[in-house]
């Protein structure tokens, strides 16, 4: 089931052609969809796509921008209360964990479960790192970069040769003869 | 499905043993794929089931513009192609979308869940989920889905979800007279099997 990568309708640039997008849309999950919201089937890069009215550009989207100062993280929360959410790190990965117990909405009950993991860049200092939510929804988590390139620690490793011992080669060789014969 | 008979006669015969009718009381059903391709075995058998049990409907579920199209053909050779057209689609949603968009804004109507006495149907936008994650329950008039899956990477990381989701039937539909499909875009439709029978 791998092979199942349906695209999405959205969004159709030509950055989301490349492997990584800054902003990735479509993840809010578990959405109703109502009859008169799936527009006429239409064909998009081969494939039969739904495209849907509900599906707002603005929501559901996870956006990473890294520059020279800082790595900055807008994720859309919205699904979730603030005292729902958890941001943590572990090591160099950065955790976003969201979890609602059952609430109506307008399709009927649900209750939802996250975890999203980002990749710190290596120059992130984990302990640096500080979350806001705002009003609507968007968290947004900002750490510091230092700018300094990670040194790479090389050592060389030192290889030892073994030699072989005269006496168990020649063994070896007649074992060798004898099999021959 | 007879795992699920055996549970029934079970607790009609054991009403006092609750603890143990409890994981029992749960009915599931299959979920009916449509994709146009699948390569793995468990894939393969459920897609074939659907082939097998594919309902063609009649094309005046079909949207107006497609209709022309499929009256000339034989349904039967075209299964798939006619599933995809066969959700409803723009000719019945022009005619009464600016009523369904005022039934949305509004937020009382229940949107995705048409409620009539002969017709059920949900919609639900499972695009991040795989069909294989998708449990369908029914429960003392309730239908749950639940979907989950486990850490998966994207372009950003790593992420797992999982969502349930509860409707309410409406009076007398079990388990037996419910249908789910999974288009290949990423929408679960479960509605009454027989629905477009009576309509």
């Amino acid at each position: 089931m791998a092979a199942r990568t349906v695209p999405h309708a959205y969004p159709m640039s030509s950055e989301y052609e490349f492997a990584n997008p800054s902003k990735i849309y479509d993840q809010n999950f578990g959405e109703g969809v109502s009859s008169c919201e799936i527009l006429a089937p239409a064909l998009y890069h081969g494939y039969y796509i739904r495209p849907r009215i509900n599906k707002q550009l603005d929501r559901g989207t996870s956006e990473i921008s890294l520059n020279e100062h800082k790595f900055q993280v807008f994720l859309d929360v919205c699904h979730f209360l603030p005292d729902e959410l958890t941001v943590r790190t572990v090591d160099n990965l950065l955790e976003v964990m969201g979890q609602h117990p059952q609430k109506a909405d307008r399709h009927g009950f649900i209750s939802r479960e996250f975890t999203r993991t980002y990749i710190l860049p290596l120059d992130v200092d984990p302990l640096l790192v500080r979350a806001t939510l705002s009003h609507d929804g968007i968290l947004s988590i900002v750490a510091p970069r230092t700018g300094k390139e990670v040194k790479a620690r090389v050592n060389e490793v030192k290889i030892t040769q073994q030699e072989q011992p005269v006496g168990k080669e020649e063994q070896s060789e007649e074992g060798k003869g004898k099999e021959e014969s | 499905m007879l795992s699920s008979a055996w549970a029934k006669s079970e607790r009609r015969h054991q009403p006092i043993n609750q603890s143990a009718g409890e994981a029992y009381d749960w009915e599931e059903f299959a979920l009916t794929l449509q994709l146009p391709q699948s390569n793995t075995g468990a894939a393969t058998y459920l897609s074939a089931s659907a082939m097998a049990e594919a309902v063609i409907r009649h094309w005046v579920e079909t949207p107006i513009r497609y209709q022309e199209q499929f009256d000339i053909q034989e349904l039967e050779a075209h299964k798939l192609d006619h599933s995809l057209y066969a959700l409803p689609g723009p000719s019945t949603a022009a005619l009464s979308s600016s009523k369904c968009i005022a039934e949305s804004t509004a937020g009382a109507g229940k949107s995705g869940q048409e409620e009539e006495n002969t017709c059920f149907q949900v919609l639900l936008d499972v695009v991040q989920f795989r069909p294989e994650d998708i449990i369908i329950q029914t429960f003392e008039g309730w239908l749950l889905i639940k979907a989950q899956h486990g850490p998966r990477m994207d372009e950003h990381g790593f992420i797992s979800r999982s969502f349930t989701r509860q409707y309410k039937l409406p009076n007398g539909v079990e388990n037996k007279d419910l249908s789910a499909l999974f288009c290949h875009d990423g929408i679960l439709v479960v509605e009454m099997k027989n629905s477009v029978g009576k309509n």
